[in-house]
């Protein structure tokens, strides 16, 4: 059972960055300044797009005579300084590369469209206090449609919202975000995202309210589920995460959420800390639980979940990192499954990715045997 | 001529010492976020004399210092008035009790400065605060991200022996 949960969401919920919390290494503890979503993920403010081109990004490539500023002076859309304060057009694409079962005879190769989308961000007032961000993407054939012959192609938004910041530290958000929950590590098939169902197309309608005060950094989110989606299914509930700066640039925090629809309630609660090790490096600890309690069936389970990422800069531009998590999808099961894998995050350029994912899962169970999975994953990440 | 001085050096060592030592400026960002500037080119004489440690001169090139992103660093010293004035100067320090004064030139402004210390393995650690708009420096803002005017500072020297 936890081997299909972890084959189908490796097809449904293809990799998916679009946040990296682990830039809490390079003194970034807080999402806000490169990000108009307060707790990260979406569309770059022109700061963000800045530290992408200078701080992020190798500057090996550039001619020597250009100055760091002529480097960031590039970072807006079609590499050019915008001219005007009120509008933003960013579009980004990313897609890779995966080899899945590894060195077995059912190998497969197969290049994946994760994310091809445009984002238009309009800002007004003082400070950009006022902000209007959608986005609008090309959502891929799942691999489960490809098999039946069906085209399930479409547009598809992940994001719409209005932000106004009242004051510098306080912020009320709404319309479609993602939850406010759990560290939102690049990783969409992390099980921290998985089992509290965070994934890529997991974003809700609803009104969040984000804030900073000396050195704590939170959310309240309430949510009504994405009003996209029939009704029945919507998840209907509240989240919370809250963080807690210690010795300067380290954050440890605690997430609270619960939602229902029709079928299923939930409950889910995580502890995570995001540690900066200096000049880019830092490590992603969360754990967590999920209880699913079905509505009008049985079936109801509780799921634990722990997630380790390590990463290391040892030149600007170039990420090593490690990712280690562990699975127990029903504490009445005795199956545990760990995956684990280094990679390699490069960014020879500004607003180029180039990404290498190696994934080895293996699967504990004393009343089954199963052959450890092994997959390779190669993204590229462009975008304007 | 070095047999001459050598035992005067030898007399002298434990008294004065040539201090090369790291300086490390804690800058906070707004909305969020901080970072740190550091150099380990702090150079300057300490003596002691009694409980007394006291400092002619200590100077730290400005384009030393290190924020961990490179336009960062450009924008930190033209910030500083690297042009006009290419190294920090302390200068006149005196301290004792765990205690001191001193004067800070930057930017071309010269301010008494008042700081707090402590000795432990061998080191001095001395930590003040500076508002940037008493060196007449702009308030820094960035693509909509402000840098505080307020800056800690924590300076770490070899403490002269006992």
């Amino acid at each position: 059972m936890t081997r299909m949960i972890i084959l189908i969401a490796m097809f449904l919920a293809p990799l998916h960055a679009r946040a990296y919390p682990q830039f809490i290494g390079h003194g970034y503890p807080s999402c806000m300044n490169c990000h108009y979503n307060p707790m990260g993920n979406g569309p770059l403010t022109d700061y963000g797009r800045a530290v992408g081109a200078d701080g992020i990004a190798s500057g090996a490539l550039y001619p020597k005579s250009w100055s760091e500023e002529k480097v960031a002076s590039l970072s807006g859309f079609l590499f050019r300084t915008p001219v005007q304060k009120h509008v933003r057009v960013q579009a980004n694409y990313r897609g890779m590369e995966m080899i899945s079962s590894v060195g077995t005879p059912s190998e497969r190769w197969s290049w994946i469209h994760m994310q091809a989308g445009g984002q238009l961000i309009l800002k007004f007032l003082e400070n950009d206090r006022l902000t209007f961000v959608g986005e609008i993407g090309y959502n891929p054939n799942s691999s489960s449609a490809r098999a039946t012959g069906q085209d399930k192609r479409k547009l598809r938004t992940r994001e719409h919202y209005v932000g106004y910041r009242i004051k510098p530290e306080v912020g009320v958000y709404a319309g479609l975000m993602d939850k406010a929950y759990g560290i939102r590590v690049a990783e969409h098939i992390a099980y921290s995202r998985i089992l509290p169902e965070l994934t890529q197309n997991d974003q809700t309608h609803g009104v969040m309210v984000h804030g900073l005060l000396d050195g704590w950094e939170g959310a309240l989110h309430g949510f009504v589920g994405n009003l996209l989606q029939p009704r029945d299914l919507r998840q209907v509930g509240a989240s919370a995460q809250i963080e807690r700066q210690i010795f300067n640039d380290h954050r440890l925090g605690f997430s609270l959420m619960s939602s229902k629809n029709d079928y299923v309630k939930m409950l889910s609660y995580s502890l995570h800390s995001r540690l900066s090790l200096s000049d880019g490096s830092a490590l992603l600890i969360e754990a967590g639980q999920t209880e699913k309690i079905s509505l009008g069936s049985r079936g109801d389970r509780i799921g634990r979940y722990a997630l380790l990422q390590t990463y290391t800069r040892p030149i600007r531009g170039l990420y090593f990192f490690t990712n280690i998590e562990y699975l127990k999808s029903d504490l009445s099961n005795d199956a545990t499954t760990v995956r684990w894998g280094p990679g390699i995050q490069y960014f020879p350029v500004q607003k180029l990715e180039l990404r290498t994912d190696l994934y080895q899962t293996r699967t504990f169970n004393p009343n089954a045997s199963t052959q450890d999975g092994w997959t390779i994953l190669f993204q590229t990440n462009v975008w304007l | 001529m070095l047999k001459s001085i050598l035992p005067l050096i030898i007399i002298c060592s434990p008294l004065a010492s040539y201090a090369e030592g790291t300086i490390q400026i804690s800058v906070k960002l707004t909305p969020a976020g901080s970072f740190v500037a550091k150099s380990d080119r702090l150079k300057g004489d300490l003596t002691r004399t009694g409980a007394e440690i006291t400092s002619q001169k200590m100077s730290v090139s400005i384009d030393s210092f290190k924020t961990g992103m490179s336009l960062r660093d450009e924008h930190f010293y033209k910030h500083l008035g690297y042009e006009s004035q290419p190294k920090a100067l302390l200068s006149a320090i005196k301290a004792s009790g765990g205690k001191g004064t001193g004067s800070l030139e930057l930017n071309g402004v010269k301010k008494e400065i008042q700081f707090a210390y402590e000795e432990k393995d061998s080191m001095m650690v001395a930590k003040f605060d500076v508002n940037a708009a008493d060196f007449k420096m702009p308030h820094a803002k960035y693509l909509g991200v402000e840098v505080n005017d307020i800056v800690s500072i924590e300076v770490r020297v070899p403490a002269p022996k006992k």
